[in-house]
């Protein structure tokens, strides 16, 4: 992660058209959906839409077929927290823990004050404006949800909630009802973002919301990567992070979303992901999970035209007190789609990891190619994994292979290692970072760098 | 310990196998789907005890509509140290509208282990067919011939009894309709580079 300053002293002020401070009460009702929507100076149908996504989140129940969420209570939760009113913290006030961490993987100050919370957000104005400038010749919009639905009105309508219906799941209804912030790209026909998106690239917006929708729209023939996350810790007091991300990726286009999560262990982590993909185009998602207390995330490719290919990269961590319940989705709905899901988990000290995956092939799909594998490493013997894969194939004219295993770091690797004298903490982050190695490959340097010493600290101490 | 099961006519399956500390335990199940059959298999490799081993292999054929529903689980208990566990489920799809669901599953609550399943559904591979009809086998033996290549090497585990009901419940699908495979595969089509 690049060195970004931060310019004191401008956190405030920069949102031009909300009311003042305002903190909407715990809880969650019509009227605080309402008011959600009046302090954003909505149009009235987004404000429909919200109202209506809330009644199938009252009508849907807490889903149990997963991860436990039992400790959940939506009436002490806050539905919206103005950003600036986050500040207030101060550095002395961030766990030792989270400190450590970033002492460890080298967050440069600046960093960690935005990261733990203490800023509101840095200032990466300078890099930004240039780049603002070429995507805006270009005809590329990149700017936050709230302010699209402000500004490009007619393509947010289009396509908002298209992909990932308020209706899909309890979480994303609470998202379609309460969403603040997130990203909203636009990439037109045949234009292509040469450098990756970073969700830090934007200012003016809040950056790591609990409630974010993300719309990702590649049009014909266009290419976008788009980033979000890092891997330092993200300290925050909200206990849940319900996002929805939709992805559209039209005929030809290529689409590529990498997320690196690694909140506080306290958070509750439900994300709805998913991308529909067309003719001949190519959606990726490179997932990795570190953080949060419950992780339920499963990226999806809805691939609706011919030759479309979806690609899944996850990873994940579990240790003390957290669970991964990652996977992947796979639905392919016209002939000669492909998809190719890969899937690492590490967990220690009483983690425990899941993957749940679906393969889908419908009959008609004729062609239609999967590849999953999925790994999992369970480092002692406090922590478990779990592997579900479900494949529901219903044309016979496909190849279709899943592969999955679960073992623990050989006796016989940590031996070779370190009869070559490196230390026993430091051989076993090595094939740790060896086994995650297929997802590290396909992350921005920095972030792989981060992640490799994040694993050298997590693994600290496992081996006597 | 060795289990076998040989499904031709639509019964369902459901099995746990829990070794006892020490021994080991080898599953194999032949199916044969055809018509409307609809197959269900249960299969569980629990794990409770020390120094305990599981092998399932799953093989079969599935014809015309017919659909098979597996469930393959390796549950391997705190404390059952040394565990290995293995299990490998492939289909065959011959019928145009023959559909399979599979849900190959694990949870380890043990470190110590070394567990895994591999699942594999397809159709006959074409350039095989190419090759047994350029010498000359029409195309229905052609056909025939490559699923018993597909069932071999699990067939050799059956006992000859087994292998026998299995290769009868062949030769009544392929006698009842001597074409019905004549039109498998369709000619070919071009293919999407990958």
């Amino acid at each position: 992660m690049s060195k970004v300053a931060v310019k004191k002293g401008y956190q405030y002020g920069f949102r031009d058209n909300l009311t003042p401070v305002h903190t909407i009460k715990p809880g969650l009702t019509r009227a605080v959906v309402e008011e959600i929507s009046a302090l954003k100076n909505e149009p009235d149908w987004m404000r429909e839409k919200r109202l209506q996504a809330l009644e199938i989140f009252f009508s849907k129940p807490v889903p149990t077929w997963g991860a436990d969420l039992s400790h959940l209570d939506f009436d002490k939760l806050r539905y919206y927290i103005r950003p600036t009113d986050r500040k207030g913290k101060t550095w002395d006030e961030v766990p030792a823990e989270i400190k450590r961490t970033f002492d460890r993987i080298g967050v440069p100050q600046a960093e960690r004050d935005f990261l733990a919370g203490v800023e509101a957000q840095y200032d990466s104005e300078v890099i930004y404006g240039n780049l603002k400038k070429e995507w805006e010749d270009q005809g590329i919009i990149f700017c936050d949800t709230d302010t699209a639905v402000k500004k490009y009105p007619e393509i947010v309508k289009q396509y908002f909630g298209t992909v990932v219906p308020a209706g899909d799941n309890k979480f994303a209804a609470l998202n379609s009802a309460v969403w603040s912030g997130g990203s909203f790209v636009y990439v037109p026909a045949g234009k292509s973002v040469t450098v990756p998106l970073q969700a830090y690239f934007r200012i003016n917006q809040d950056r790591f919301g609990q409630f974010e929708r993300t719309m990702i729209i590649a049009e014909e023939g266009a290419t976008v990567h788009y980033v979000e996350g890092c891997t330092a810790p993200i300290y925050r007091t909200d206990s849940l992070h319900a996002a929805v991300v939709e992805v559209i990726v039209k005929k030809g286009a290529r689409a590529r979303y990498t997320t690196i999560q690694n909140w506080s262990n306290n958070i509750y982590n439900l994300v709805t992901k998913r991308a529909f993909v067309y003719e001949d185009a190519v959606m990726e998602w490179v997932d990795g999970n570190l953080g949060s207390k419950v992780t339920m995330k499963y990226p999806s490719v809805f691939l609706w035209g011919k030759g479309a290919r979806g690609d899944v990269l996850s990873v994940a961590l579990a240790g003390k007190g957290q669970h991964q319940d990652a996977g992947a989705k796979a639905m392919h709905l016209a002939p000669y789609t492909s998809s190719t899901i890969t899937s690492k988990s590490v967990s220690h000290s009483g983690g425990k990891t899941t993957y749940r995956g679906q393969l889908k092939i419908i009959p008609g799909a004729k062609g239609a190619k999967s590849n999953v594998r999925c790994d999992a490493l369970i480092l002692d013997g406090q922590s478990s994994s779990e592997t579900i894969p479900v494949m529901n194939i219903m044309e016979k004219d496909v190849s279709i292979g899943h592969e999955a295993s679960v073992g623990r770091v050989s006796e016989d690797q940590l031996f070779y290692l370190m009869s070559r004298g490196i230390n026993g903490d430091q051989a076993l982050s090595m094939i740790v970072n060896g086994f995650i190695e297929p997802i590290t490959k396909e992350l921005p340097l920095e972030y792989a760098v981060e992640l490799n010493r994040l694993i050298r600290l997590e693994m600290e101490g496992s081996v006597g | 310990m060795i289990v076998n099961r040989v499904i031709t006519n639509g019964e369902s399956v459901k099995e746990v196998m829990e070794p006892r500390r020490g021994q080991d335990i080898q599953t194999t199940v032949v199916f044969v789907a055809t018509g409307e059959q609809r197959f269900e298999i249960d299969l569980t490799a629990l794990h409770s005890r020390i120094n305990t081993g599981t092998d399932v292999v799953v093989r079969g054929v599935v014809f015309d509509q017919a659909s098979v529903a597996f469930k393959g689980l390796i549950d391997i208990r705190k404390g059952a140290k040394n565990a290995k566990a293995f299990l490998r489920a492939d289909a065959l799809l011959l019928g145009d509208r023959a559909h399979a669901d599979l849900i190959p599953s694990l949870t380890i609550k043990e470190n110590d282990v070394q567990a895994g399943h591999g699942a594999t559904v397809g159709r006959i591979n074409d350039e095989h067919l190419f090759y047994l009809m350029s010498r000359g086998l029409p195309r229905e033996k052609a056909v025939q011939l490559l699923v018993h290549g597909f069932l071999a090497t699990v067939m050799r585990e059956l006992p000859r009894k087994d292998r026998v009901r299995v290769e009868n419940a062949l030769e009544r699908i392929y006698a009842q309709h001597p074409k019905r495979l004549s039109h498998f595969p369709q000619a070919s089509r071009p293919r999407v580079p990958g």
